[in-house]
């Protein structure tokens, strides 16, 4: 491994990543701004081979790395102004010392994550939709300098869909085998990681860290999820950047500012980029946006602004590459809009029967993501039972984002004839961290989060009374005062 | 270090005990985590060539090996036919030959089928003996009627 490739992909993510959150304003807390610029970083990279070929410029080790300097930098200069400084100063960098509970958790989760890491730096891509695809792509334009080259050559009768894809993982491999590892692969696991950290701090702003650190390891110990940590794919990306969206169009909701929303609308944009079906579910997302807007009583105009904003910068990255790419820049003169299967064999109510059987209810469910959708399910009944009128937009939002993807997956057989259970079960993925969003924000997690707090906290209220009543000199009433305190 | 916060950790660590002894998470916990070590040393060691074929394992290896046999032959040879699985895996069920795209993300070997058009192109072949496979050039239309009579006399569906 090349360490030093390594490190200088590392910076570079995290600097275009950190452009791209300071020019929509996006503030965040230093430690996980690291982490979500990298996880952002890493997918603007991914376009810069694809833009290297859209100029006809050989794809070398030399015009990648002058492209991912001149990136660098520009993302880095452009929204310079807005950074704050500050958070570098000595005086504001506060450090408190973990409790032995979250250091319990943090050991747990990197614990798990260890295999994860290794298998993904160890071994080479395993699965055949990558093997028959980006990879390929990958590994021959390393030898031939160029996306179009000799793979499409070879006979493709059971192969086209998978190298028509958008060139996430292509690119990357690209990337990182001509600066890391021969088997690329190591851009998965910083998406992970940085995901996993962040996810963290997400729930760690609701709950106790105790639960936030369970609702992390209950996500990450899901059988299948695991997986894709390492075994390369599309979906574990996906998921990550379609919560990304997710989680920044609630904030919209919340500050109804517009830079946010627009960040929102990227995110969904690389979401697509990374699954072009990823369309399929943005779609009712927008009619969700603008019942959510117009409850709040925003503009006519500025609700159907947005929910189109919504649609055509998702729509644009995939007609980039649908429209454009493949059709003029591909040698196969195909389009994967022939990709679409209007008239499937079996319907949508048939697949919705099927999804439900074989993997949200009964089927494969357990095997495949253990106690992960019971548990959501656990929640969500107690929720509806004792919570319903408290029910708050926080938990509503990532709830109806759940039913979203819930409805839609059985629509993807529409969206390509080469669907089937295991699409779905991949798809599912982009459930998942909404389901803990939900969980966090309902009453029933909150409410026990809050038991916890108050339990550790009357000891602190008790050592504070006895700790003053050492320092005066007690007398009769102040014994007594310090006694109804501790009752208290 | 205070009783409470004492308390919710192992509160916590019995919570996880329990997670942990769920069949479905025990099962993905020794077969994903705990096993992890115990090859770990014996694969430190290992060099690219010798990861990819513990990760693709037997088709890998005959790609290579295929590939290395034709680039010694003269004249040179583009591509190979592959055997339907209707005929192989009755001798061989645990193995699947790859699709072309991968034999050539593979090795470079340029592959067909014989439900391919370009399948009367292939300058070579592979067929199964003594439950091995084996590679043979094609350098007539009859050496190709020969071969795609036996894949079909010895299919499984015509057994």
């Amino acid at each position: 491994m090349n360490l030093a490739g390594l490190l200088f992909l590392i910076l570079a993510q995290f600097f275009t990543g950190r452009g791209l959150l300071g020019m929509f304003n996006i503030k965040l807390k230093p430690i996980i701004l690291f982490f979500v610029s990298e996880m952002i970083g890493v997918v603007m990279f991914s376009f810069i081979p694809m833009i290297i070929e859209f100029a006809h410029v050989p794809i070398t080790k030399t015009s990648v790395l002058t492209s991912i300097c001149i990136t660098t930098v520009l993302f880095a200069i452009i929204p310079f102004k807005r950074y704050d400084f500050s958070v570098l100063k000595p005086a504001n960098i506060k450090f408190t010392t973990p409790k032995l509970y979250e250091l319990l958790m943090v050991f747990l989760l990197v614990f798990l994550m260890i295999p994860s890491l290794w298998r993904g730096f160890l071994y080479p891509a395993y699965s055949r939709d990558v093997l028959s695809g980006p990879e390929a792509l990958a590994e021959y334009t390393l030898k031939e300098h160029s996306l179009d080259n000799s793979v499409f050559t070879v006979n493709l009768m059971k192969s086209t869909p998978n190298l028509l894809k958008p060139p996430f993982i292509t690119d990357l491999q690209i990337i990182y085998k001509m600066f890391v590892h021969p088997f690329g692969k190591t851009w998965l696991s910083i998406i992970v990681v940085c995901f996993l950290v962040w996810l963290y701090h997400i729930l760690r702003e609701k709950l106790h860290p105790v639960l936030a650190g369970a609702g992390v390891l209950l996500l990450l110990s899901i059988p299948e999820l695991y997986g894709y940590t390492y075994i390369l794919l599309w979906d574990y990306s996906n998921m990550v950047f379609f919560f990304t969206g997710y989680y920044f169009l609630m904030k919209h909701f919340k500050t109804k500012q517009q830079n946010i929303f627009l960040f929102s609308c990227l995110m969904f944009g690389f979401a697509t980029f990374i699954r072009l079906d990823t369309l399929l579910f943005i779609a009712p997302t927008g009619l969700l946006a603008a019942y959510i807007l117009w409850k709040d009583k925003v503009k006519l105009s500025k609700i159907i602004l947005n929910v189109a904003l919504l649609g055509i910068i998702p729509f644009i990255f995939y007609f980039t590459w649908v429209e454009v790419f493949v059709k003029y820049y591909l040698p196969l003169n195909l389009s994967t809009v022939s990709e679409l299967n209007l008239n499937p064999e079996h319907g949508y109510f048939e697949w919705f029967k099927a999804i439900n059987k074989g993997l949200f209810f009964g089927g494969l469910n357990y095997v495949l993501y253990g106690l992960y959708i019971y548990i959501f399910l656990g929640v969500l009944i107690a929720e509806t039972i004792f919570f319903r009128k408290q029910l708050s937009r926080d938990a509503a939002i990532p709830l109806i984002g759940v039913l979203i993807v819930y409805l839609c997956l059985p629509a993807m057989i529409y969206a390509t004839a080469w669907f089937n259970m295991t699409t779905a079960k991949r798809g599912i993925f982009k459930a998942f961290p909404l389901m803990l969003l939900f969980m966090s924000n309902s009453t029933l997690l909150q409410r026990f989060s809050q038991l916890i707090t108050d339990y550790e906290n009357k000891k602190d209220k008790q050592k504070n009374v006895t700790t003053a009543q050492v320092k005066r000199k007690p007398n009769q009433t102040g014994r007594k005062k310090g006694k109804k305190l501790a009752k208290q | 270090m205070d009783t409470r916060s004492l308390i919710i950790t192992i509160l916590t660590v019995i919570a996880i005990t329990i997670y942990f002894n769920i069949p479905v998470h025990k099962t993905w916990l020794n077969k994903r985590i705990l096993n992890f070590t115990t090859n770990v040393y014996d694969h430190i060691g290992m060099s690219l060539e010798q990861r990819r074929e513990y990760r693709w394992g037997a088709p890998y290896v005959f790609f290579r090996n295929i590939k290395q046999h034709m680039d010694t032959l003269d004249p040179p040879r583009k591509l190979v036919l592959l055997p339907p699985e209707l005929y192989y895996k009755q001798y061989m069920p645990n193995i699947t030959l790859s699709e072309p795209v991968i034999c050539y993300y593979y090795s470079g070997l340029r592959t067909t089928t014989v439900d391919c058009d370009d399948v009367r192109e292939a300058d070579g072949c592979v067929y199964v003996h003594d439950s091995q496979f084996m590679y043979e050039t094609i350098d007539s239309a009859s050496d190709m009627d020969k071969i795609l009579d036996h894949y079909k006399a010895n299919s499984k569906e015509n057994k």
